[in-house]
């Protein structure tokens, strides 16, 4: 029996060494579309990449499913946000991949993080991460830095297409830079704008557009806010005069909705990521809408 | 409490008065302590502690520690209610080094249940080993395992108390593999196989000091005169199990495993243990709403044969259950089981008895790391008359805890 099953061990051992070799392309695991359409501006042709979240799932929450194992398994290398984002489940990915090989890369490498706790952290507070806020590629400032550090990694791993991967890091920098004035442009009129965020994925594409967030939905991230903090919403709305909640299109939009009602404030509920509203397939696209849709909403209000 | 207050009161004096005199008289003068340090009094020596070099003492490679609670309240239409620790775990998770990482869980069993002790049960130890785990990280395409663990025959085996479904186990584990299931000493290699979906065989073998399979009585053995067990050189006990996993849409997946267990008893002659499982799971969670919505629906079948030398003793039963997040913070449960075993009266004659159960439950999960449950389950046991009980849990998490397979 024993030797049975050696030898069924040792066959299938074989097996894998012939499959895993006979890899061309350099085979990316990304956690998050976005990442996924980074990698892509970087690549080109000569990476196939695949992201294991999904455009309309929030990444805080995805199921360490087995067959994502196998995709993790075949990657050269995987890259993930980082900041305990993916903490509930990207463990189990890596470990069930049995792939000593695989590079993998933290893309909060060399952002300037918001949001980190300043006194003590408990679960008391929800959700929160302890190493700083992770939503930081909606900052476009941001996603020339995970492009370059995407850039150094592919280089690292394929050093026959090493320029290939320079210039297109420094084509996509140049399209950026000229995009980024267009949008800044288009956002200028509303700069210091209040504005309330669900939950706090637009803090850093805030800072970046220069719109002021004066309060959160959710009171603790990742748990629904109490009627006290709602009613509370309500009255600062009404002061302060704040025209827009922005909401990732994933969320349930009651609160929202019902402050909507009870406040007159605009709610806007944006693609979170790539591939998350047809027609939103790149990295430009989705810029393009969310800054569009919020200058839309701000110049349409009362 | 007078005389406590008596006691108790220089006591407090003494502890807030001696820091504060020692440090008096430590307290050198600003003038005094710019002479000696050659600075201003307002200079503080940095906070960061003392090298670890030095001390020999580091916080950081210290193993990421988890406390699991469950407290139960258990009783029976025809039962005493009673209130219980129901479990505690204590577990430390580390990497060892490049090559290796450990899993270690401590249980403190609790008081057990009016059920159990109604029963008759024994008390479990104060603290018992529950898993010790060395895991590979380095190693291509296999994992390879070793220590005491519960064994991956089928879903439910694998599973610590606090991840259960339903509060109690199936009766098909429960009869076949024992109350504590197949826990067991084993050395085990995990390959993913190259295929397009998810495939991977746990190759197992183990100790086989599991009782209810291996050791059907304590007798003498007819050489050595010695007590004989399961346990013991050259008996060692094999299991493999086939994990397949289907994704059928981006929100729902179809697991199908298939086990295999086999190992000599101690009837002698050669007699073995045979245990083949089947089990199939779907499940469905949407994408959106952060995953607080779903269902899964899980079916178990084992079948168990025990050579005893005068003819094979049969058990077999199953258990299918579904679960349902009907909203975001709750879930409604439902399970039902058979199971059927014959059993031997010592004297040669066998009879099959039937066990079965039906369960309900509704629990209240307003986070990862916290659960109220309510159970109400009929339960008939080897042929006895179908008994109702009530359970009522809470379980909570605290600490870093790995987080949980799908």
């Amino acid at each position: 029996m024993l030797r049975n099953i050696m030898t069924l061990f040792v066959s299938a051992i074989m097996i894998f060494a012939v499959t895993h070799s006979a890899q061309a392309n350099l085979n990316i695991v990304a956690t998050t579309p976005e990442i996924a359409a980074l990698v892509r501006e970087v690549g080109g042709d000569r990476v196939s990449v695949r992201s294991i979240s999904k455009p309309l799932q929030d990444p805080h929450y995805v199921d360490a499913k087995p067959s994502f194992m196998v995709h993790v398994n075949r990657a050269d290398a995987l890259f993930f946000i980082g900041l305990e984002l993916e903490i509930g489940w990207l463990p189990l990915l890596i470990q069930g991949a049995r792939n000593p090989d695989l590079m993998t890369v933290e893309l909060s490498r060399g952002i300037a993080v918001a949001g980190k706790p300043t006194g003590p952290v408990s679960r008391a507070g929800g959700d929160i991460h302890p190493q700083g806020n992770p939503h930081y590629w909606v900052d476009p400032r941001n996603g020339a830095i995970m492009a370059a550090t995407i850039a150094e990694t592919l280089q690292s791993l394929d050093a026959d297409s090493a320029v290939y991967y320079g210039q297109r890091l420094a084509a996509f920098r140049e399209t950026l830079s000229a995009k980024m004035d267009e949008w800044l442009l288009l956002l200028a009129p509303y700069k210091g704008t209040p504005i309330v965020d669900y939950h706090t994925a637009w803090v850093y594409f805030a800072a970046w557009a220069g719109l002021n967030i004066r309060n959160q939905v959710e009171a603790k991230p990742g748990i629904p806010p109490t009627p006290s903090h709602v009613q509370g919403l309500m009255t600062q709305i009404a002061q302060e005069r704040i025209p827009l909640i922005l909401q990732a299109n994933y969320l349930d939009p009651k609160i929202s909705d019902f402050l909507a009602r009870k406040t007159g404030i605009h709610v806007l509920r944006l693609p979170a990521t790539i591939g998350g509203e047809e027609g939103i397939a790149s990295y430009w696209d989705f810029f393009d809408t969310v800054v569009m849709r919020i200058a839309d909403a701000l110049q349409n209000r009362d | 409490m007078n005389q406590l207050t008596f006691k108790v009161t220089p006591l407090i004096v003494a502890l807030i008065c001696v820091p504060a005199l020692v440090g008096l008289a430590q307290e050198p003068d600003d003038a005094e302590l710019q002479e000696l340090l050659g600075q201003p009094a307002a200079y503080a020596p940095p906070s960061a502690p003392m090298s670890s070099t030095a001390t020999g003492i580091s916080n950081t490679f210290n193993p990421a520690i988890s406390v699991l609670g469950l407290m139960l309240g258990a009783g029976g239409a025809e039962r005493s209610t009673r209130f219980s620790l129901q479990e505690f775990e204590l577990r430390f998770t580390s990497i060892i080094d490049p090559f290796l990482r450990a899993d270690i869980t401590i249980a403190f069993p609790g008081e057990g249940t009016a059920v159990e002790a109604e029963n008759g049960e024994e008390a479990e130890p104060p603290v018992e080993l529950e898993a010790a785990i060395i895991t590979s990280t380095s190693v291509p395409q296999v994992t390879l395992q070793f220590g005491k663990y519960w064994l991956p025959f089928g879903k439910h085996n694998r599973l610590h108390t606090h991840q259960f479904p339903f509060i109690t186990p199936p009766l098909v584990i429960e009869q076949t593999f024992g109350g504590e299931a197949l826990n067991e000493l084993a050395l085990e290699a995990i390959p993913l196989l190259p295929t397009l979906f998810f495939s991977e065989l746990n190759l197992v073998m183990f100790q086989g000091d599991n009782d209810d399979l291996f050791l059907f009585e304590e007798r003498a053995n007819p050489e050595t005169g010695a007590s004989e067990t399961a346990a013991g050189p050259g008996k060692a006990k094999y299991l493999a199990h086939s994990k397949n996993l289907f994704e059928l849409t981006d929100a729902s997946t179809l697991e199908a495993g298939l086990s295999y267990l086999t190992g000599l008893n101690n009837a002698g002659s050669g007699a073995a243990t045979t245990v083949i499982g089947l089990d199939l799971t779907y499940k469905w969670r949407p994408l959106f709403a952060r995953g607080r919505s779903g269902a899964i629906v899980q079916f178990e079948w084992i079948d168990t044969t025990r050579e005893t030398g005068e003819g094979d003793l049969r058990s077999s039963g199953y258990y299918l259950s579904g679960q349902w997040r009907f909203a975001e913070f709750w879930w409604g449960e439902t399970r039902t089981g058979q199971f059927t075993a014959d059993v031997s009266d010592g004297a040669g004659a066998v009879e099959e008895q039937d066990s079965g159960h039906l369960d309900l439950l509704v629990a209240w999960v307003p986070t990862v790391f916290s659960a109220f449950r309510v159970q109400v389950s009929q339960i008939s046991t080897l042929g006895a008359d179908p008994e109702l009980f009530f359970f009522l849990q809470y379980s909570f998490s605290i600490g870093s805890h790995p987080a949980h397979t799908y």
